[in-house]
């Protein structure tokens, strides 16, 4: 008689033990299915969410290097001019080769006088003149006060590299002077020296400011002043003959989770790491994914806890079990067949069980795992403070032009609610192949006892 | 013509008292013998030693020439020898047929019928047969299995002078007529007149009557 078919009829014919079996292990793989199911659909979520909030990895200048920056005498006091090696388009280019770099966006640096229209009046010290800071960006939709949620685009589009001579100004400013997309405007850049020329700018986007606008501000400061333009305006406003990265390059990753690989990777590279410096920024990531972070951990422990009190019940039945069929071990020994067919034929009865309760696991795990994800999910984020974005001790990627910090708006940031659980068929594969590893283990170490025993002894128990 | 030979075995539980204290025989098909001795003199030792069940602490078990212990004692279990037990050693989940087909190198159903069970017997749960039928069952399994050494330990113990006397026939015809080597281990002396050679199993000394 076969191996196969003596399990086949043992599990045929001891029906209660079968359908006890048959319990356990689905109740064990509907649990594990489950847990891997929910630990699945809350990587995906966290994935989504990483790609949507993103992480940035700034080059600056390396302000910290004082052989890079030299003091003038001026007209109005002490200039601090950088006599470093500038970041330019090819270090730019090198930076955007490396794998997971997807999107960069460089900030220059000006101050202009509004020539035909009004800044939002601010503080003014003596009798000068309003003026304000303006950014020029490579994409605004990557500048930091738009990734920081402080700028919220309302009207227009934003600007992207071709673009020339164009601007975003705020709903504010828009309101005072009553500009639409598609107006102009005028500025100058506002520098004692030199001539500058009136430059002429096309409004293509409409931003609101989220942030706070009751505390002391002057023009300049006022965040609403800020007039965002491309690369070749600030050119021609500051009278460049090169586009002047002033306030470093934001380059962004797709998967905030990689951002320390790839500045390694960017620390690799042949640049002046003299005057550069690198700040990697994931807090955004880390602060909204924190409940799905914990959640996925509570999951791993859920799994694990599972698996090992699921192997302990396994091993604790089947030992109990094999120990009562000595007399059939002892039997089947003195025909001759070997204690590793022996124990084959447990481990087959085991198994063509399993084949069944693993795969019914699919549905009763596709019943209970959404309500047992809310459950863990509501647990998790009731725990879990308001995402708050702490200032970094550093501070240098996340200051304005101006030297403010720039808030993150965390109210008007992407959560998490809940997460999609859907029972997927491969989970229900790592369910057969890693309750085949277990089952295999468990039936083995039940075995040990009466395998180790010698064929005389187990007989010499019968009687 | 001898299918088994003991060749000065000693065996030991505790390596202090020998049960067996090198003995010496030899075991020849077309035969029944019987092995006589008081309770934990070793007789079933010694089954257990021609079983490759057990190996000796010193001296060698030979089958048809060869050392049981280098051949292996499963395929020894397995090719080699039968046993039949006191208790029947049946597997309960299995049928009369299903027991037998365990072993079985030859097909089941006649020699169950041969042993004097019925067809209908034959598919019944075998905790539901008498002890006799049981027995019956035990010696099919054995002969299923082809081998030239059926060993019994007590197999008449757990049944009526009747059916006892059933078996003993049985097991007679096995040896005589089926040319085995039968060696039944007992404490009945009325069983043991009914084999060809009787042994007496004695502080460790095998004494053949």
């Amino acid at each position: 008689m076969s191996i196969w078919k003596r399990a086949f009829l043992y599990v045929i014919r001891k029906k209660v033990k079968t359908i006890l079996l048959f319990f356990v292990l689905l109740a064990m793989s509907t649990f594990v299915l489950t847990g891997l199911s929910i630990y699945k659909a809350a990587d995906d979520s966290a994935l989504s969410l990483r790609r949507s909030v993103g992480g940035s990895i700034r080059l600056e200048l390396d302000e910290s290097n004082g052989a890079n920056w030299q003091y003038q005498q001026a007209a109005g006091g002490m200039m601090v001019e950088y006599v470093g090696t500038p970041i330019t388009d090819k270090d730019i280019g090198e930076i955007m080769s490396v794998d997971g770099v997807k999107a960069y966006n460089g900030i220059g640096d000006g101050s202009v006088y509004a020539k035909d229209f009004d800044f939002i009046s601010g503080f003014r010290f003596g009798m000068g003149s309003d003026y304000s800071r303006l950014p020029s960006v490579t994409n605004s939709e990557y500048f930091n006060f738009f990734t920081r949620k402080m700028f919220q685009l309302i009207d227009g589009r934003h600007m992207k590299e071709d673009d020339d001579h164009v601007v975003l100004i705020s709903s504010a400013v828009a309101e005072k002077n009553n500009l639409r997309i598609g107006d102009t405007i005028t500025v100058q850049c506002c520098y004692d020296s030199g001539n500058y020329p009136d430059v002429e700018l096309t409004v293509v986007g409409i931003y609101e400011y989220k942030g706070d606008t009751d505390s002391f501000q002057t023009t300049s400061t006022d965040k609403r002043n800020r007039l965002i333009i491309d690369h070749q305006a600030m050119q021609e406003i500051m009278q460049r003959d090169e586009i002047q990265y002033d306030n470093g390059v934001d380059f962004f990753v797709d998967d905030p989770r990689e951002i320390d690989r790839i500045a390694g990777k960017i620390k690799n590279l042949d640049l002046d790491w003299d005057c550069f410096a690198l700040t990697v920024d994931n807090s955004a990531y880390e602060a909204v994914a924190a409940s799905l972070l914990s959640m996925q951990k509570l999951i791993v422990w859920l799994i694990v806890g599972c698996m090992v009190v699921s192997v302990g019940i396994l091993i604790l039945i089947l030992s109990m079990w094999i120990k009562q069929r000595r007399y059939e071990t002892g039997i089947l020994l003195s025909i001759g067949i070997t204690k590793g067919r022996i124990v084959f034929q447990y481990l087959l009865e085991v198994l063509v069980i399993a084949v069944v309760a693993f795969g019914l696991s699919y549905y009763t795990s596709s019943l209970i795992s959404q309500g047992i994800s809310d459950l863990i999910f509501n647990q998790t984020a009731e725990s879990q403070p308001m995402p708050e974005i702490e200032v970094p001790d550093d501070g240098s990627k996340y200051l304005d032009i101006t030297g403010q910090y720039i808030p993150y708006d965390t109210s008007n940031m992407e959560m998490v609610e809940s997460v999609e659980v859907n029972v997927s068929p491969n989970n229900l594969l790592y369910i057969y192949i890693f309750g085949t590893f277990l089952i295999v283990f468990s039936v083995l170490a039940s075995s040990v006892t009466v395998i180790r025993m010698k064929p005389k002894k187990i007989l010499s128990q019968m009687d | 013509m001898s299918i088994m030979e003991i060749q000065k075995v000693r065996y030991s539980y505790d390596n202090k008292r020998n049960v067996l204290n090198g003995i010496s025989t030899s075991l020849d098909e077309g035969k029944m013998y019987a092995i006589l001795g008081a309770s934990g003199c070793g007789k079933t030792t010694l089954l257990s030693l021609l079983g490759g069940l057990d190996s000796p602490l010193d001296g060698q078990i030979l089958y048809d020439g060869q050392d049981i212990e280098k051949t292996g004692f499963a395929s020894h279990r397995k090719d080699n020898v039968a046993f039949i037990f006191q208790s029947y050693n049946l597997i309960d989940y299995l049928t009369p047929k299903d027991n037998v087909a365990l072993t079985a190198k030859l097909p089941p159903q006649p020699i169950l019928e041969r042993v004097g069970l019925t067809a209908e017997e034959c598919k019944r749960n075998v905790l539901k047969l008498s002890g006799g039928q049981q027995q019956r069952v035990a010696i099919a399994r054995a002969l299923a299995s082809d081998a030239k050494v059926i060993l019994a330990d007590e197999p008449t113990g757990n049944l009526d002078e009747d059916t006892a006397a059933e078996i003993i026939s049985i097991l007679k015809e096995c040896a005589h007529q089926m040319e085995k080597c039968v060696v039944i281990v007992s404490h009945s002396n009325e069983l043991a007149k009914q084999a060809d050679t009787i042994f007496r199993l004695k502080k460790g000394k095998l004494i053949q009557d």
